[in-house]
Order: structure tokens, then C-alpha cells, then sequence
């Protein structure tokens, strides 16, 4: 594990100390020095550093902030920086927050509560470049954007192509980017990128809505 | 002023018989029965120096005039086909050198029938300044106003036809295109000059009983018809008495005896009357201002055509016809009563559908009101056995776990190392984590395939063993052998969860198989084979780890199953068997 490329520095975002700990020490066993890792307990602290011109290519975000929605900093960082890594790490989340913040350009989603294990092979993942996906968010993905050459697509929506529409579609039955690699013969980071493309149509086709959405569901 | 009968081929006056007479003549009064030529002759005494000009009213039928001898005008035809003048002035001025001093003679000479009034009108003899206003005066009477007539009547009888083609319901309209169209016909009678098509007089004459026929049932059955009235034995007497006089009219033949004629004509003309009078009393019942306004328009034609009647039995005398005058009057009367009819009808066509588009928005409201009240309550209600589910979920996944946990620390709650309480933790939080998935899935639980239900622990674990180079198969029935409920489909995901993190955690395994496969008659096997390290059984049933192994074979037997369990050198094999779901309750 010592050929990761440790992008830093690296923003956490968690109000609860406990987590916020558990989430630095995760992050120091990836290879992580403390001078890397910039830990903030609420939106305005990460704003502060943000607003001095910080620039984070990964930072983990809880998205149940006590001074606002974490969503707002995805769309914060996002536009400062499209290719950064943003992780969603959230306690209990229904599918439409996870659809939202990936609309506004989350990279990915971790469920707080899981083992340090699967915490870990998340921030690996990021970290090399992948976008963890959960086949609930292949099937909802599968829903929403216009699938390739489909005669009826809304004008506004940029289609899937062909290769992507598969992809979701392994992804939607539970399948591991190596199988999926295996069965399309394409490199496993090849696929992870494809992930990330579809991740991005999500972001470009929809971000008004998004946002509408996310206001509407009382998230921003 | 003096008249006499000629022989018809006679080119000059008779030499005797002549007769003195006062214009204008109608020979038959005086000569019942003769028909041929009749020459009328007209002094008087010219002072030389001063222009005469000489206007004769009409002239029936054919004739030819001449002054002191010389010819003045002369009628194209005087044998049949005639030319008809009955309805034309002449306006001559006299030249002066046929003119001599002292008495001078105009003479006509004249050809027609007993039967059609034939004559001469009135002459005018004197100054042209004088004679010339009263011809043109008599000119507009006799020639222009019939044709105004005419026009008017194709006008409005095209207009009304087509109105009626293109709305046959709306009968009044075509009787009165009918009526307009006969009366465009009768009116020809006082424009031709000849009697073409037809070869002689007669001819022409019983066509012109037959259209005046046509043109009063017409005019009754429009009457009917406009003030809504019907009589159906009486409209088709009418027709069957009118279709049975103009056969007979066409099988008597050209010479009619005088007393048809006039029997015919003067039968409906009372018809006509009789339809005007009738609308009248019709119109003072209905009170409808459209019935009132025709029956106006019809007294004005009343008054005329009785003064035509008598004129034409001679009763009155006056050979001016009023109804030429009166009749594009008339005719623009009735066709502003259809017309305004028209407009009434259509307004009130306009009136009910905007009523109706009202009336169709307001129902719209009230079922789109009824519609979202009806949905706002199934949304209630999918939310409340939403709501049911869950707590039917925490209740049996988490709540029994919980309970059980207690029951075991209350046991040997002093004895039982910290790892062992963290694995109980742990295994509270995963049940509680699978009530919240099966709670907030998009998809209805009962709906997924095996393949589905399976995809987000196949994913989660598939990443972890890519990550550790485990290799994994997964073998998955297409479709569940029995539709498992929400009890058993927890129980096999936390079965599952808790083989898999076993093999990660502890068996260091480089190959793993998950088969959920049809055992017959409904019941499924799900199972997880490692070519792990293995491990005793019965010491993992009793030591600390077991514990999720231990709450595993419960949960299982709690649903009527079994889990076996199967550890050598060669790997570990664990096999759960559901027997299908017999419902009963408890």
C-alpha cells in the first residue's frame, strides 16, 4: 500500500469528535502525516479554511453538520476543484441525500457505521482514483440519465454511452469493478474511470436540479 | 281617340269600324274573345314651329307605330313567337318633317290575345321638356325596379340555398331559397322581350302560372316552416293540388281556356294571402320578436299584392304593379329576419359553449380536488404501513437480538470479556442497519430477485475479497423458490454478513462460493463454502467469537430451518436450509 498517491492535503469534515478521530487515525494508517489533515467540527470552520484559499483534492464530509448541510461544501468544493476526490462519510442516509450529493459532485459515499476495513478500502479507492459505487446508486443512476441513442431523451440530459450503460448495469446486480473488468476486458481502472464519467454526466446534466432538489428536500 | 279590328296580315288601318276609346284600352272588354291585331289611331292638331315629342306607356302585346303614315318604331316580331311590350315605354321624338300643320295622326298598330289584356296604354303627346321626365319616370317603374327585383332574388335565393345545403335542418332556409329562386322566375315575366324559350305566348304564359304556383306553395311551407308551425296533411294536399295543376296546366296545352287561368291564378293568391294572414295571428300568439318583424314585412307585401290581385281583375284600375316595387323590400325584410335568426342562433351556440367550457373547467377543479384529497390519503396510508413495517422490523430483527443480548449479560454478565460485548454491539448495529436498508429502499422489498437482493452484500464483500485476492463465486438461483418475507430475508442477509466477515476476519481463504439454490418444494439452501484454514466448531460454538455463529444457527431454527456447519483443514462450509413458508399464525 505504500504506491498510493496520498493527495493532500486532505479536508474532514465531522462534528462528532469520536468519529472525527476514528476518521484522522483511519487516514494516518493509510501513510498520512498529521501536518497533512485538516479536521474542522462544523461548516463555518471549513468554509473559514476555504475562503483563505485552501485547496483539498480529497476531503470527507458528514453531511449532518450543526451549523448547516455538508452538501453545501460539496458544491463549494466542487467548483473549486472538479477533479477532487469528495467522500461522503454519513451515519444513517436515505437514498435521495446520496443521490444528491453525488449530483453536486460527490466522488462517493461511506456509511459511518461500517468497519474500519471497508472504511479504509473506501479511502483507498479514492484515493486511487476509483469512485465507489453501490449498486442502489447504479440502479437510481440507471433511471435518470437517458440511456445511449435513446429516441426520447430530454435534450438537456447528456446520454450514457454504451459502455457506461453496461457498466451500471453489472454495478446494479452487485458486481466488483475486477469482475466487471473481467467480464467487459477493460482494466479495472478503466472501469473506475467510466464510474467517474457517469458520475460527472450525473453532475453536469443535473446541477440545477439538483440543488432545486436538495432545497426541496430541506438539505441546503 | 279611336280604335278597330284589322285582318292580322293588313299592313294599313281598316277603312271602317272604327270606335272611339279612352287609354288605356283593354280591347276584351269591348271585343270579348278576339285575338289577332287591333289599330288604334291618335289626333291632334300641331302648331308648326314647336318640338313634339310623343311617350306611350305599354303596348300589349307586339305593336308598331307610325306618324302621318311614316313608320316610328316597329316591335321585332308580330306573329308568334310575339314580342312582349306589355312592360316596355316608348319615348319617341316626333321629326318635324312628318310632321304637318294642323291635325296629325299617330297610329298604332297593335297584336295579342282577349286572354292576356291586350291594349294600348296611355300616350303622351307634347313639348319633349315635358313629355321626356314622365318616360323616364315610367322607365324606372317598368324596367329597372323588376330587374333590381331579379337580382336581388338570385342573390339571396343562391345564398339561403347554400346555407341550407350546409345546414339541412334548417328547413326555412331552403323553402326560402326555393321561394326566392320562383319569385327570380315569375319576375322574368316583366324583363323578356321574347317569349324564348318557348314558341308563342301561350306557351310562356302557362310556364309563368306554373312558377307562380311553385313560388306561393314555396312561400306557405317558408311561412310554416320559419314560425315553427307544421301541417303535415296540409303541406302535402298543398303539393299533391299543386303538382296536379301544373300537369294539368302541361296537358291542356298551350291555349288555356280564360277561366283556368284565372281560376288558377286567383287560388293562390288566396293561398298567399291566407299564409299572410296566418302569420299574422301566428305571430301575435308567438310574440317572438323575429315572427313579429316577418309579419310586418308581410302586411307591407299583403297590401300590395291585393292591390296586384285587383288590378289584374280589373276591380282597381291602375296598371302599375306594386309588388315589383314592393317586393325587393320585401325580400330584404325576410332575408334580415333569416339572417338575424341566423345570428341569434349562432349566438346562442356561442353562449353554450362557453357555458360549457365553464362548466367543463369547474368539473375538472372539482376532480382534480378529488383526485389529490384521494391520493394525499393513499400517500397516508402507504405511510402508515410504512411506518406498521418498521416497527414490525425493529420489533423482530433488532428488538429480539436486543433482548437476547440482555438475557445473556444477566446470565453471566460479570464473566463476559469487553470483545465479546463489542461483538454484541456490533451485531445490534447490523441488524439495526438492515432494518434501515429494507426500510428506505426505493424498490419495494417484496418485489427483488434473488440477484437483486443480493447485489449490495455481493458488492460490499466482493470489494473487500478483490482487495485481499480472494477469489469469489457467486452462484444465485434466478428466482426465489418461495417469496420470502421480510423475517427470513433479514435473516438471511445477517447470516450471509456474518459468514463473510468470518471468512475475511478469520479464515484466510483464497477462494470463496455463495450458492442460494432451489432445494424443492419451496425451500432454499444458501451457502458459503471457503478453502480456508477451518476451525473446530465445537470450541467456536463455546468460546468468545462464536457468538455470531451461535445467534446465526437461532435466528435460523426460529424460522424453521437449519444451518450446518461443516470445518476441516480443507475449508469451511456453512449451509442454510429454509423449508418453505407455511403460514400460520404466531
Amino acid at each position: 500500500m505504500t504506491d498510493l498517491p496520498l493527495s493532500a492535503p486532505v479536508l474532514v469534515v465531522d462534528d462528532e469528535p469520536l468519529i472525527r478521530q476514528r476518521i484522522l487515525r483511519l487516514l494516518a494508517d493509510l501513510g498520512y502525516p498529521p501536518s497533512a489533515l485538516v479536521a474542522c467540527a462544523t461548516l463555518a470552520e471549513a468554509r473559514f479554511h476555504l475562503d483563505n484559499g485552501a485547496r483539498f483534492p480529497l476531503a470527507l464530509i458528514d453531511l449532518g453538520l450543526p451549523d448547516g448541510s455538508g452538501l453545501e461544501l460539496i458544491e463549494l468544493l466542487h467548483a473549486r476543484d472538479a477533479q477532487a476526490g469528495i467522500l461522503v462519510i454519513s451515519a444513517c442516509t436515505t437514498e435521495d441525500v446520496i443521490l444528491a450529493a453525488l449530483k453536486l459532485g460527490a466522488t462517493g459515499y461511506v456509511l459511518k457505521e461500517r468497519d474500519d476495513l471497508e472504511i479504509a478500502m473506501s479511502l483507498r479507492s479514492v484515493l486511487r482514483g476509483g469512485a465507489p459505487i453501490d449498486p442502489f446508486v447504479a440502479r437510481r443512476l440507471l433511471a435518470l440519465l437517458p440511456p445511449p441513442a435513446s429516441p426520447a431523451q430530454a435534450p438537456a440530459e447528456v446520454p450514457l454511452s454504451k459502455r457506461e450503460q453496461e457498466i451500471l448495469e453489472l454495478v446494479a446486480r452487485g458486481h466488483t469493478n475486477r469482475e466487471i473488468a473481467e467480464q467487459l476486458f477493460v482494466s479495472p481502472h478503466t472501469a473506475a474511470c467510466h464510474i467517474k464519467n457517469i458520475y460527472r454526466k450525473l453532475a453536469v446534466t443535473s446541477r440545477t436540479r439538483a440543488i432545486h432538489e436538495a432545497r426541496s428536500l430541506g438539505l441546503l | 281617340m279611336s280604335a278597330a279590328r284589322a285582318d292580322s296580315v293588313s299592313d294599313t288601318p281598316p277603312a271602317s269600324g272604327w270606335e272611339t276609346v279612352h287609354l288605356p284600352d283593354i280591347w276584351s272588354t269591348r271585343w270579348p274573345g278576339h285575338d289577332g291585331t287591333v289599330w288604334y289611331r291618335v289626333e291632334w292638331t300641331h302648331c308648326p314651329g314647336t318640338p313634339v315629342a310623343a311617350f306611350l306607356e305599354y303596348l300589349s302585346m307586339a305593336g308598331v307605330a307610325s306618324i302621318n303614315g311614316d313608320p316610328l318604331w316597329a316591335d321585332d316580331s308580330l306573329v308568334e313567337p310575339l314580342s312582349r311590350s306589355w312592360n316596355m315605354p316608348r319615348y319617341s321624338l316626333l321629326p318635324p318633317s312628318a310632321l304637318r300643320a294642323g291635325a296629325n295622326t299617330l297610329w298604332f298598330r297593335t297584336v295579342g290575345y282577349d286572354l292576356y289584356s291586350s291594349g294600348l296604354g296611355g300616350v303622351h303627346i307634347g313639348p319633349p321638356e315635358e313629355i321626356r321626365p314622365l318616360y323616364e319616370q315610367e322607365w324606372l317603374l317598368r324596367r329597372i325596379v323588376p330587374q333590381v327585383n331579379l337580382i336581388i332574388s338570385v342573390t339571396l335565393g343562391c345564398f339561403f340555398l347554400v346555407v341550407w345545403l350546409l345546414r339541412r335542418n334548417e328547413q326555412a332556409y331552403g323553402w326560402y331559397a326555393l321561394t326566392s329562386l320562383a319569385w327570380l322566375l315569375f319576375g322574368l315575366n316583366s324583363v323578356v322581350t321574347t317569349p324564348w324559350p318557348f314558341a308563342t305566348t301561350h306557351g310562356w304564359s302557362t310556364w309563368i302560372t306554373l312558377i307562380f304556383t311553385v313560388y306561393c306553395s314555396a312561400f306557405s311551407m317558408f311561412a310554416w316552416r320559419f314560425g315553427g308551425q307544421r301541417f303535415p296533411r296540409l303541406e302535402k294536399a298543398l303539393w299533391i293540388i299543386t303538382g296536379a295543376v301544373c300537369a294539368s296546366l302541361l296537358a291542356l296545352g298551350p291555349v288555356q281556356p280564360k277561366i283556368v287561368f284565372y281560376l288558377v291564378a286567383v287560388s293562390y293568391a288566396a293561398v298567399f294571402v291566407g299564409t299572410c294572414v296566418q302569420f299574422q295571428l301566428h305571430a301575435l300568439r308567438t310574440r317572438r320578436p323575429e315572427h313579429l318583424f316577418l309579419a310586418a314585412c308581410m302586411l307591407s307585401f299583403l297590401v300590395a299584392a291585393t292591390h296586384d290581385i285587383l288590378a289584374f281583375l280589373r276591380i282597381i284600375d291602375d296598371v302599375h304593379g306594386y309588388t315589383s316595387g314592393t317586393a325587393p323590400l320585401m325580400m330584404i325584410g325576410m332575408a334580415l329576419v333569416l339572417a338575424w335568426s341566423f345570428t341569434t342562433t349562432l349566438g346562442r351556440v356561442e353562449r353554450f359553449n362557453r357555458e360549457l367550457a365553464e362548466h367543463v373547467d369547474k368539473a375538472r377543479q372539482e376532480l382534480a380536488h378529488t383526485l389529490g384529497r384521494q391520493y394525499e390519503l393513499e400517500v397516508a396510508n402507504a405511510r402508515l404501513n410504512e411506518r406498521l413495517q418498521i416497527s414490525h422490523d425493529l420489533h423482530d430483527g433488532l428488538g429480539s437480538s436486543l433482548v437476547r443480548s440482555i438475557v445473556m449479560a444477566e446470565k453471566d454478565g460479570a464473566t463476559l470479556p469487553p470483545r465479546q460485548y463489542l461483538s454484541v454491539l456490533k451485531s445490534l448495529r447490523d441488524d439495526l442497519r438492515q432494518v434501515l436498508d429494507q426500510s428506505f429502499a426505493a424498490a419495494p422489498s417484496a418485489a427483488v430477485s434473488p440477484a437483486d437482493w443480493i447485489a449490495p452484500l455481493r458488492h460490499r464483500f466482493g470489494e473487500l475479497f478483490d482487495e485481499q485476492g480472494v477469489r469469489c463465486a457467486w452462484r444465485i438461483a434466478q428466482a426465489w423458490p418461495s417469496e420470502p418475507d421480510t423475517a427470513r430475508r433479514l435473516a438471511l442477509t445477517r447470516f450471509l454478513e456474518e459468514a463473510l466477515t468470518n471468512v475475511i476476519k478469520h479464515s484466510r481463504a483464497s477462494a470463496i462460493a455463495v450458492t442460494l439454490a432451489d432445494a424443492g418444494d419451496g425451500a432454499l439452501t444458501l451457502s458459503v463454502e471457503d478453502d480456508g484454514a477451518g476451525f473446530d466448531i465445537d470450541l467456536a460454538d463455546r468460546s468468545m467469537t462464536g457468538i455470531g455463529l451461535r445467534s446465526m444457527r437461532a435466528r435460523i431454527a426460529r424460522l424453521g430451518g437449519r444451518l450446518e456447519i461443516e470445518s476441516d483443514a480443507g475449508g469451511t462450509r456453512l449451509r442454510a436450509h429454509l423449508p418453505a413458508i407455511t403460514h400460520f399464525s404466531g
